[in-house]
């Protein structure tokens, strides 16, 4: 191949590409259907988290019909289970798959890896400290963040799969269990 | 059901870095799969003189990020992986890249994400002895690329990037179908700190 330029060093840019997120929709997850304790593996805690199935709202927080020119994403998450591990450097490790029914009947099957920053010795506190984290009234929040894809042969949906998105979401924790999981989902763009 | 509003969201931006796929290059190898045609190629830019080795570097000048020191320093090594898929304006793309920071400490990045060229990708993945096509391939094609990319390194001071969910936004340079250049800005999705109720 023809070398485009002089060299591999390519000169310094000062301008940033574009960077749009463009909002697509949002989730609020219930996650105690299920709960499987791996337990203590190499690197830190695995768990397996499932969602209430069929619980799950997918939505617009404007209630708009359509985003980015095609049909707004609306139904719910008919499944979905993240294999998480909470690394013992204080890292939350996410590996969810989940598949999304839309209200006019399309499957959307979503996978992604997140990542949940625990903060300082966040790692001891899930796993050993007392009190507990997080209460029934006043439950423990965090900021978590999930870079989902999407699949669907459905031709009204079909456009998500053009797209790496983002997700900026919070889990909320009671006695040190993640309870519930909310997701705003962005496309780049 | 409670309709709450949107969470607020920030992009740090962190460091640049682009590359010409042209130098230090090994393949591509090109295979058919299911799901599309894959291409694979690597560059061991480690290879060259420093001075011409692909830089990172903070495209504001800043010499600080997130409350660090701002990462500079060179590209050693990156690896792609690029999936067209059949009948569609895009492509998936996964990788690796090996820093080295002007101070010797190495971090690795893997990502994912798409590349997408509207119809003049298509127009270019697919079509065979049409002059048009043909004078298009013969054109640079940029790209837009979006990734997510996490990094990983033993080093104490750059320890902190390792804490961080990082995207990038980018281009991808398309030579004669070809990935002939990959420039990107690397951002780390940030929120405040963590909170408790309780």
């Amino acid at each position: 191949m023809a070398h485009i330029y002089a060299g591999a060093a390519l000169p310094r840019r000062t301008e940033l590409f574009d960077r749009d997120m463009l909002y697509l929709f949002s989730y609020d997850a219930n996650l105690e259907m299920r709960r499987d304790e791996v337990g203590f593996v190499p690197g830190g805690l695995r768990v397996n988290i499932s969602a209430r199935p069929n619980e799950t709202r997918v939505y617009h927080v404007a209630s708009e019909r359509s985003t980015l020119g095609f049909n707004a994403v609306q139904g719910t998450v008919t499944w979905g289970v993240d294999r998480a591990l909470v690394r013992c450097d204080d890292i939350g490790l996410l590996d969810v798959r989940l598949t999304i029914r839309t209200d006019d009947g399309a499957t959307i099957y979503s996978w992604y890896e997140g990542l949940f920053p625990s903060g300082p010795r966040g790692y001891r506190k899930l796993i050993s400290e007392q009190p507990l984290l997080g209460k029934e009234r006043s439950p423990f929040t965090a900021a978590v963040y999930i870079t989902p894809r999407y699949e669907t042969n459905h031709e009204k949906y079909r456009w998500l799969m053009e797209y790496q998105c983002i997700g900026i979401g919070r889990v909320s924790i009671i006695k040190s269990l993640v309870r519930s999981a909310s997701f705003d989902i962005y496309a780049m763009d | 059901m409670t309709v709450r509003s949107l969470f607020g969201r920030k992009l740090e931006y962190l460091f640049s870095f682009d590359l010409d796929l042209a130098w230090a290059r090994r393949g591509p190898h090109r295979a058919v799969a299911p799901g599309g045609v894959i291409t694979s190629q690597a560059h061991d830019f480690a290879t060259l003189r420093d001075a011409d080795k692909p830089l990172v570097y903070n495209a504001h000048g800043e010499s600080r990020v997130l409350s660090d020191e701002a990462l500079t320093g060179r590209v050693e090594f990156a690896q792609d992986t690029i999936r067209y898929v059949p009948q569609s304006d895009f492509a998936d793309v996964l990788g690796r890249v090996v820093l080295k920071t002007d101070d010797q400490q190495t971090i690795q990045g893997e990502y994912t994400g798409v590349v997408r060229a509207g119809r003049s990708w298509y127009a270019l993945r697919s079509g065979f002895g049409d002059a048009r096509v043909s004078e298009l391939k013969r054109a640079a094609v940029e790209t837009k690329a979006h990734v997510r990319i996490r990094f990983e390194t033993g080093s104490t001071k750059y320890r902190w990037i390792v804490g961080y969910q990082c995207v990038g936004f980018g281009r991808f340079l398309l030579c004669h179908g070809e990935p002939a250049a990959a420039m990107f800005d690397i951002y780390a999705l940030d929120e405040p700190v963590l909170t408790s109720t309780s």
